[in-house]
């Protein structure tokens, strides 16, 4: 978020095999100086089952290639047959940009392992640590080691190839998830519309579409 | 480099035993190919696909973008750069004029050289018998295993007694004279009576005019991407993960020792004008198969792949089923775009038997099938897409496979490719690529990279992921299942390398033991290789490995396996040449087994699979006489700790040893 230099906007949508089920983000990121603000609502599930996440973020850029990050997010999860439950819990994150080529980040979700008010189910904590490598000013390979608390380490790895400066294609693979994503976006005059494309084991497929929009660009 | 053909021009330097020291990459390409092969290759079919890129080497003046990047050794991005390179300069008058453009190194080109001219080949003249047109090669080899398996202790009225000596023998002719060449290869396997051994002949004339090339006798071919029919070894996974797209369509003689991998009739091949190209064949012969008999009469029931035929219950389906195939293919070539079409016509000589078994439910069962295929090449800046759809008569079958070659950047290599195999879909001879030996029911992506770090580190990945929708052999269920490997290597200045080689597969398959219900189980093989490999002087190479393998299933019981070896490799005034392995293992199942490359005579190949507990040495010898004749000699023994008794069924040796002994004798004129 520190180096996002204009007010901008961002939102997803995300088909989950079965058409009923969706998955909604929208974001917004304020940038002031060397610090941004950052909102976000996210909705997810069908009739049966539901959440609706609204969080709030703020990164401040310490150094010139070193930036922190916190977020507190309020979760609220419906199920029709049982009523609802929330709870809160945070984040915390670092991004450092090493080299030109190089930029690593490590993000800790939910640290204290807050858990759900009503029958106090712990909700996940996961640990997450990822690179992007710039092979050239066209190509960049980007990885993340995804580790939750009570299940083995994921292995995420993906290819960005920007053809021009309109249009870019990426494709990654999820070894913990064992799929496939492919995809390609398009950026003009601040917009980048994005969309992807999943090929795994969960039956169907699922795809992925982004928007998002910088400011005064 | 690519790395495809990186493993191309290895392969060609070990099959031809140019150079004294053996690029590691060819061993573990050859290794890691039969790991994830259901059946074991054809390794004559390798050095037949490396002689036909060098008889028939790419002129780089009036090359299209496609026969450029096709060249064993070259990307898509340098294929680019040369074709600027014509554009703004014009035709090259040397191939050393390489050296100005730019990803073109004289190592590369000297790799390369081989494969490419500048201009045309000159017209061979009958009246002129040079040296280069003129050529003539006899190899014979002869072997035997000392200790002698149950087939042969049996008495002779016994039915699974073999019918003939323990010694395996091999001859192999290749005359070149000009453009018409000849060849003829026999084979008799231990246990074989000498009337059961198998012969393979051919007679092949080339042209420079519109009919190009005529093959009569036997004969393999290749075309698309192999969806609608391919022979020998193909493309799949392997260390070299840029090796997903098939070359060019082709027909070459017949000279694999593999009974059921040939077709023998004749082919033709030759242009309708300039850029169509056409290729026809008929062939008949009859194929090994099992035959079976039910209310509605008699059919077969499978394709016996062993090809030997020791005793009596071998030797009844030895050429069992009459079977004719009848093909073409044609295809127009743009220079960017390449875009052809093949029809196969198979006619057999008895139907299928209904199989009731459900995993067979869509098995063939029809005495005609017919298959029709489009395949396509399209080279457009850095990238090559590639692929081929097919259909058979008969119900839904339609099929595919796509996929994408892409040099993104000097240090790195992307491949991507889908392939979508429909249950119904059955084609002979399709070798299209995949994680399956038949070219049906299974959907999957596939993606590599190959990344250069500095001069001396690669990196190399792959992922493949992959659905079976119907049900397989011991798989009761629709499965799934995933590949993923990395490997790291260094390379010191040619004077010392080494990699290391990580894997993980995951495959469902069904639960082990007796249930009422078949249960699928997840199965799970991690992999762990380090290689070493030390050229202390050019006569005297080291080479050591460790290898670890675990497999585990949720509902079985872990296993693990171990190997490790040393090699030496010494050469003695250029004449004589010593390879000496020492290796022990510990592999306590056939799921953890491990494979490793040994040094076999000259055109054959040995991966010995190792399992149990043991050590096992070999030691080759190669002398080379004159330069007419060399002589090669082979001792090999594998010794297992904990078993008094070897193998199974005739095959059975009442010993905790194996030895194989061999020798052969090479005349080149």
């Amino acid at each position: 978020m520190p180096f996002v230099k204009t007010t901008a906007f961002g939102i997803s949508l995300m088909n989950m095999y079965v058409k009923d089920i969706h998955n909604v983000t929208f974001c917004t990121v304020l940038p002031a100086g060397n610090t941004a603000f950052g909102i976000k609502l996210l909705s997810s599930g069908n009739g049966v089952l539901s959440n609706t996440t609204i969080g709030a973020g703020c990164a401040h850029r310490l150094h010139q290639k070193f930036s922190f990050g916190m977020e507190i997010d309020y979760h609220v999860y419906r199920i029709n047959a049982y009523g609802s439950s929330s709870f809160i819990n945070a984040g915390f994150a670092c991004y450092s940009e090493v080299s030109g080529k190089l930029a690593c980040s490590f993000h800790i979700y939910n640290p204290l392992r807050t858990g759900f008010r009503k029958t106090g189910e712990k909700a996940v904590s996961v640990a997450k640590l990822g690179c992007r490598y710039k092979i050239n000013s066209t190509v960049s390979i980007h990885t993340e080691l995804n580790k939750p608390v009570h299940t083995s380490t994921g292995f995420s790895t993906g290819v960005r190839y920007d053809l021009n400066r309109q249009f870019y294609f990426g494709a990654g693979f999820s070894a913990l998830q064992g799929h496939f994503t492919a995809g390609f976006g398009i950026c003009k005059s601040g917009l980048d519309f994005a969309c992807a494309s999943v090929f795994g084991r969960a039956p169907g497929s699922c795809f992925n579409i982004s928007i998002s929009y910088e400011l005064d660009k | 480099m690519n790395w495809i053909n990186r493993y191309l021009l290895c392969t060609a330097m070990s099959v031809r035993m140019m150079a004294f020291a053996q690029d590691p990459l060819n061993e573990k390409s050859l290794e890691q190919a039969i790991e994830n092969r259901e059946s074991e290759p054809d390794y004559i079919d390798i050095e037949e696909r490396l002689e036909y890129l060098v008889s028939h080497p790419v002129n780089l003046n009036n090359a299209t973008p496609l026969e450029i990047a096709n060249i064993p050794g070259l990307n898509t991005l340098l294929a680019d750069a040369l074709i600027q390179h014509r554009k703004a300069y014009g035709e090259l008058t040397s191939v050393y004029e390489l050296q100005v453009i730019e990803g073109f190194d004289p190592e590369l080109i000297r790799d390369i050289h081989k494969y490419i001219c500048v201009r045309e080949i000159l017209k061979f003249n009958l009246s002129s018998f040079s040296e280069a047109n003129y050529h003539h090669e006899w190899i014979f080899s002869i072997s035997r295993r000392l200790e002698k398996s149950l087939g042969y202790r049996l008495p002779g009225t016994d039915k699974n007694a073999f019918n003939g000596s323990p010694y395996k023998h091999s001859s192999r002719y290749r005359g070149n004279i000009g453009k018409f060449n000849l060849g003829f290869s026999t084979e008799k396997d231990a246990g074989e009576h000498w009337r059961d051994q198998f012969l393979t002949f051919y007679v092949q004339f080339l042209w420079t005019g519109r009919i190009k090339q005529f093959i009569l006798g036997d004969f393999q071919a290749d075309f698309g991407q192999g969806l609608c029919f391919g022979s020998g070894m193909g493309t799949g996974k392997s260390s070299a993960v840029m090796n997903i797209m098939k070359r060019p369509d082709m027909i070459k003689p017949g000279k694999s020792l593999n009974e059921n991998a040939l077709m023998r009739g004749f082919a033709i091949k030759g242009n309708l004008a300039r850029n169509i190209h056409m290729t026809a064949f008929y062939s008949f012969n009859p194929v090994d198969g099992n035959i079976e008999q039910d209310s509605t009469g008699s059919g077969y029931t499978g394709f016996p792949t062993g090809g030997k035929y020791r005793n009596s219950g071998e030797g009844e389906k030895r050429n069992a089923i009459k079977r004719t195939v009848l093909g073409t293919n044609m295809h127009i070539d743009f220079g960017f775009l390449q875009i052809g079409c093949t029809a196969i016509r198979t006619l057999y000589g008895m139907p299928s038997l209904k199989q009731t078994k459900p995993y067979r439910l869509f098995d063939a069962r029809e005495k005609d099938i017919r298959n029709y295929g489009v395949n396509y090449k399209l080279f457009y800046r850095n990238f090559l897409f590639f692929g081929e759809s097919a259909i058979n008569t008969g119900y839904s079958s339609l099929s595919h496979i796509h996929g994408l070659l892409a040099s993104l950047d000097k240090k790195f290599d992307l491949s991507m490719l889908f392939r979508h195999y429909s249950p119904s879909y059955t084609a002979v001879s399709a070798n299209a690529f995949g994680e399956a030996s038949r070219n049906c029911n299974e959907t999957g992506f596939y993606m590599g990279c190959v990344l250069t770090l500095g001069r001396s580190f690669k990196l190399s990945a792959y992922a493949d992921v992959f659905h079976f929708k119907w049900l397989k052999y011991q798989v009761n269920s629709p499965s799934y299942g995933q590949d993923m490997f990395m490997e790291l290597q260094y390379n010191k200045r040619k004077t010392y390398s080494w990699y290391i080689r990580y894997s993980h597969g995951i495959k469902e398959a069904n639960e082990k033991g007796i249930h009422i219900s078949k249960r699928l189980e997840s199965l799970q093989k991690k992999q762990l290789r380090g290689h070493m490999e030390c050229i202390v002087s050019p006569d005297l190479i080291l080479k050591n490995r460790f290898e670890y393998v675990w497999h585990k299933g949720t509902l079985s019981s872990t296993s693990s396996g171990l190997l490790m070896y040393q090699d030496i490799q010494f050469r003695f005034r250029k004449k004589v040449r010593l390879i000496l392995r020492y290796a022990v293992f510990d592999v306590e199942t056939y799921d953890s087994r491990i494979y490793a490359y040994e040094n076999d005579m000259t055109y054959s190949f040995s991966v010995p699979l190792f399992q149990d507990k043991g050590s096992r040495t070999y030691l080759l010898v190669k002398y080379k006489m004159n330069k007419n004749l060399h002589i090669c000699f082979r001792f090999a023994r594998t010794s297992y700790e904990n078993a008094d008794i070897t193998g199974s069924g005739v095959d059975r040796i009442d010993s905790n040893r194996i030895t194989d002994t061999g020798i052969q004798f090479i005349w080149k004129l």
